[in-house]
């Protein structure tokens, strides 16, 4: 079973998140920000990293880019709603510094799972 | 390099009525303690004018601009300097021992024959340090030749170590530790670095100062800073550039009557038109509702001699109503000494955005500290973003320069 770790500073939607992870068959490991999804990312040794960007204390870009610092074979998809001006940018920033793929929010849970599942293969 | 000191018989030739009246009216503006602690310098131009021969009338108005300019880059809190006779320039320095004073006189002559004739070196100006008794002007000396003369330059810093941590509105010096510095502004919309908004800092300790609740210290603070930015208004102007400034005034100052005409006239006296089209002024602290009414009052005697006019609230505000209609072009709040959670102040952003857009008021925030944070106020939809998070601190406006999302990540893609 792949172990997912998200990090996602909304509690509702952190445990939104989880459910349908869960129920996709994947195990799921939570962080409420950046700088503890890093600490999580280490202890737990993750198949996956789903991020969001905009995030307290360490956000998503910075997040993204130690990670594949220290691990430049992990497997990270960022997610953004991009606040109040649409998610563009920050998408595009987080796929040119190091996000293997990205998902707008919202999205539909089998969108998510679809672009999970396509990551962890490869392809 | 620069000619060494004059003897004194010829030095003294300076010291006519005329100069002496003119050092008396520079000196007789700053308190005694600092006077005495003083040093006078003179820089000449006589050699500069004698190569220039004709072309002197000509370029005069330039060459007094440089060295003006010039010299107000290298003044520290308590400097003051002033022209004379049209080629000749006096700089009383309130810390610095002669040695020191000297030191930073070469600096200037270098830096003016560069400006002026793209070369190193100030052999044509003639720099004098060594130096006046103020006591022939009329003034208490007994200070002026002890002192700082035992002190070598090392232990004469521009920058002195940090004195005890006293509240700064409360200490009769304020205006001496204060250093006016500018932060770049991100236009996001355009993405670039356009605006600059003048920051006073507490040069001892390096960090921008905090006044409290002092409307006397306040209204002191703004004058001077007043004051420093329409120097740099002047100098953007003659140079040619485009980009703007941001001169904060607090709310307190301009309710009162007599200080608002006051300020805003020292402003009409001290702008062209062209240097007013530059200039966006901020009011700072604006207390959230205030009446429209109010705040009209205090815009429209200075809009005309602005751009635009913008209005500062806390970060908390939620009623933008009377700004609404009122003159102003936007409305932000700083970060400056707040100690909120980074997640308190994320909520904080995102509802000052959606009640400002009720208003129809674009945004700006001050002192974004983390890329965390500038990241949220880009999605909360700030127009406008400073702070050590988006771009560090400079002495002086510089120029328009391209400034993207990418540039907010530099630093960590550097860790």
């Amino acid at each position: 079973m792949a172990k997912i770790l998200v990090i996602e500073d909304d509690v509702m939607l952190r445990n939104t998140i989880e459910k349908i992870l869960r129920h996709g068959g994947f195990e799921v490991v939570l962080a409420e920000d950046g700088a503890r999804g890093l600490t999580s990312f280490r202890s737990e040794r993750p198949d996956l990293v789903l991020t969001d960007i905009i995030m307290p204390e360490r956000e998503g870009i910075a997040t993204i880019v130690e990670i594949r610092r220290e691990r430049p074979d992990a497997k990270i998809i960022a997610m953004s709603g991009g606040g109040r001006i649409g998610s563009a940018d920050f998408l595009g920033m987080a796929r040119k510094l190091g996000a293997d793929d990205i998902i707008a929010k919202p999205f539909l849970p089998q969108d998510l799972i679809g672009r999970i599942t396509a990551c962890l293969s490869g392809t | 390099m620069t000619q060494p000191a004059k003897p004194a018989a010829e030095r003294t030739s300076l010291f006519t009525a005329d100069f002496a009246q003119k050092l008396k009216t520079v000196v007789g503006t700053r308190e005694a303690s600092t006077v005495q602690a003083g040093r006078v310098s003179i820089i000449g131009l006589d050699q500069v004018k004698d190569r220039l021969g004709d072309k002197w009338h000509r370029l005069a108005d330039r060459a007094a601009r440089i060295v003006r300019n010039t010299i107000e880059r290298h003044l520290a809190p308590g400097d003051i300097f002033s022209s004379f006779q049209e080629t000749n320039y006096v700089i009383v320095f309130a810390k610095l021992g002669a040695e020191a004073a000297r030191v930073k006189c070469i600096l200037i002559a270098d830096e003016v024959m560069k400006a002026l004739f793209g070369e190193e070196g100030g052999d044509l100006i003639t720099i004098d340090t060594d130096v006046v008794g103020l006591d022939r002007f009329g003034f208490d000396a007994k200070a002026a030749d002890t002192g700082a003369d035992e002190l070598d330059f090392e232990e004469v810093p521009d920058a002195p170590p940090p004195p005890p941590p006293a509240p700064l509105h409360r200490r009769r010096d304020m205006m001496d530790r204060i250093r006016f510095t500018f932060r770049p502004m991100w236009d996001k919309s355009h993405d670039v670095l356009s605006t600059y908004l003048c920051v006073p800092v507490d040069q001892y300790r390096d960090m921008e100062i905090e006044l409290g609740h002092d409307p006397e210290a306040m209204a002191r603070l703004d004058e001077a800073q007043q004051q420093h930015v329409l120097r740099e208004l002047a100098r953007i102007e003659s140079e040619g550039d485009r980009l703007l400034i941001t001169l904060p005034v607090h709310y307190e100052t301009l309710a009162l009557s007599s200080q608002r005409r006051r300020y805003q006239q020292a402003l009409q006296d001290g702008l062209t038109p062209q240097a007013a089209r530059l200039l966006v002024i901020e009011i700072a602290d604006v207390p959230e509702g205030v009446p429209q009414s109010r705040v009209v009052q205090l815009v429209s005697p200075l809009k005309p001699v602005c751009r635009a006019m913008v209005a500062r609230l806390k970060i908390e505000a939620t009623d933008f109503t009377a700004l609404r209609g009122s003159g102003v072009s936007a409305v932000g709040c700083s970060l400056t000494g707040i100690t909120l959670s980074e997640p308190t102040i994320m909520q904080h952003m995102n509802r000052f955005n959606r009640e400002a857009e009720k208003a129809s008021l674009p945004t700006y925030i001050h002192g974004v500290r983390t890329v965390s944070l500038a990241t949220a106020a880009v999605g909360a939809g700030f127009r406008y973003l400073d702070g050590p998070g988006v771009a560090k601190l400079v002495e002086r406006p510089e120029r328009v320069v391209g400034f993207n999302l990418m540039d907010v990540y530099r630093p960590v893609l550097r860790e």
